[in-house]
């Protein structure tokens, strides 16, 4: 039987007899094996012979090793060793990337630059939002995905309506009872009536709800918050130690107090940055972290100060309260630090996304990224 | 038993392999459906005995192993097979283009994924010396691979 004519039969013959060479391979073979070798063999691969080069002009090639390569930059973005972690690295290779007149990034032509540029755009969108992202990485860490989202909505919720709920049954209480905290013990069997346990059971639980999600904040990740977080704890214990030293100032009314001594802290500089925002129209990123990190420093010094020059308490009370004082002065001094330096590395980033923009730049990251999806996809 | 059918290698070398086992082959399952009858003698022109053996053990082992062993068993198999198989460069080569010929999917596969850890970690010139590849490519086109990407080349640079 012959399937092969007898003068192809001896070419093949002796094709299969004879030496074979990588390099003279069919091109589909040779794309096989190149679209199996990581980044930086294509790299190496690329500079090898014509003929290999040749074939990594497939865009295709470098898809699957770039965009591992992508993920591993994005991995160690942050690590200092690495050489994306600084502008003064960063800056060059952004300017080649720019450079339109060569389209050879990833050592592609033909349609091989909208890949790269989507590649590259990638990465200097997150070069540039690094210091900026914090709020989203903050709602990714304490999130991660949907079911802990669903959780973390749902726990959010059922501490401002348990605390809504509290404060209305307290102050129903209070009004009901004529209560005065300064003359008045509120634990006392008489007192202490059904109405009063109306507000006090929900509030109690808003009240544990409420520092569940301060220790939750404190042990994330997130440096900002997680701060926040101890310093409000130790102040609330070191408040509430100081207080039950003294008589007059009884267990029901510090209690009562917490919330306020939770939220104020938090609450004061959200409501700056929603004025200057919102209200004067600040959008410079600048000028908003500068505000914020005044209001909230300046809450940490006002505080102690009123409270010293209040005349109801006594000295010696101060003097328990130190520790409040100190963890005020401290985070103070921290957050005007950390806001000067987020505001002058912002606004280095600032700068290098204003002249990225004034580039020729024909999408946005997010529109480049899109298309790359659409494109691999039709792919 | 199941039928058998007899291959001749290009240096005429005869063997017989189940029919099972030579349909793994996507180019020879064409041809026996359109024209071979099993009592005759299939010839491979294009096919070394020695690479021809390695393409039957394989799959003969593939249509025996399926169903009955685990795939960490196969896969377990495989790894020792290749590593066998490819320990020559030319023949691991010549591997690649028979069962590319013969379109034998998943041997051609792992033989890809051979070449592909003997090219990792290499530089061009150790890649030029092991596979006896000419440095063709001319000083301009390198210059402007290197010039356009410099940053990409600087370790090797």
């Amino acid at each position: 039987m012959a399937y092969v004519e007898n003068s192809e039969k001896d070419s093949t013959r002796a094709g299969a007899l004879s030496e074979v060479e990588l390099e003279q391979f069919p091109d589909h073979v040779l794309s096989k094996i190149f679209s199996n070798c990581d980044y930086e063999t294509l790299k190496e691969l690329n500079v090898t012979c014509l003929r290999f080069s040749k074939i990594l002009e497939d865009d295709q090639l470098w898809t699957k090793g770039a965009l591992e390569e992508l993920e591993r930059k994005q991995s160690t973005f942050r690590h200092p060793d690495s050489e994306w972690s600084s502008l003064s690295e960063y800056n060059p290779r952004a300017r080649q990337y720019n450079n339109k007149t060569y389209f050879h990034s990833f050592g592609i032509s033909k349609e091989g630059p909208l890949v790269t540029i989507a590649l590259y755009d990638r990465l200097a969108t997150n070069q540039q939002t690094v210091t900026v992202r914090k709020g989203r990485q903050i709602t990714k860490k304490l999130c991660g995905n949907t079911v802990p989202f669903v959780f973390y909505c749902l726990g959010v919720i059922t501490v401002v309506a348990l605390c809504g709920v509290g404060f209305a049954g307290w102050g129903f209480a209070m009004s009901a009872t004529h209560y005065d905290y300064r003359t008045t013990g509120i634990l006392d069997d008489k007192i202490m009536t059904s109405t009063h346990w109306f507000g006090f059971i929900p509030y109690s639980l808003a009240i544990i709800g409420l520092f569940g999600y301060l220790i939750f904040l404190a042990c994330s990740k997130s440096s900002v918050f997680g701060v926040l977080a101890f310093t409000v704890l130790i102040s609330s214990a070191s408040y509430v130690l100081a207080i039950l030293k003294f008589d007059g100032l009884e267990f029901f009314w510090i209690f009562s107090m917490m919330p306020f001594l939770v939220m104020i802290p938090v609450a004061v500089p959200a409501l700056t940055y929603v004025v200057s925002y919102y209200g004067l129209g600040i959008r410079s990123s600048k000028w908003k972290g500068v505000a914020f990190g005044l209001v909230f420093a300046a809450y940490y010094v006002v505080t102690p100060a009123i409270l010293i020059s209040d005349n109801i308490l006594p000295w010696n009370y101060h003097l328990s309260m130190i520790p409040l004082y100190l963890a005020y002065a401290i985070v103070s001094i921290i957050v005007l630090i950390r806001t000067f330096r987020q505001v002058k590395d912002h606004k280095s980033f600032m700068d290098h996304s204003r002249k990225e923009r004034d580039t020729e730049k024909q999408m946005s990251g997010a529109q480049l990224y899109k298309t790359i999806v659409e494109y691999l996809k039709e792919e | 038993m199941s039928e058998t059918l007899t291959l001749v290698s290009a240096d005429g070398k005869t063997l017989t392999a189940p029919k099972d086992a030579i349909m793994r082959s996507a180019m020879l399952k064409n041809l026996l459906e359109v024209a071979a009858n099993s009592d005759e003698q299939i010839p491979l022109d294009f096919v070394h005995s020695e690479d021809l053996e390695n393409i039957i053990e394989y799959c003969k082992y593939h249509v025996e192993a399926e169903g009955k062993a685990s795939e960490g068993d196969i896969s377990k198999w495989d790894g020792e097979f290749i590593n066998r198989v490819t320990q020559d460069d030319q023949k691991h080569l010549r591997l690649i283009q028979t069962t590319d010929q013969l379109q034998i999917e998943g041997l051609f596969k792992l033989l890809v994924q051979g070449i592909v850890r003997k090219l990792h970690n290499k530089t061009p010139e150790q890649i030029r010396e092991k596979w006896n590849i000419p440095d063709d490519l001319p000083k301009e086109k390198k210059d402007e691979i290197f010039n356009t990407t410099n940053w990409l080349y600087k370790k090797s640079q």
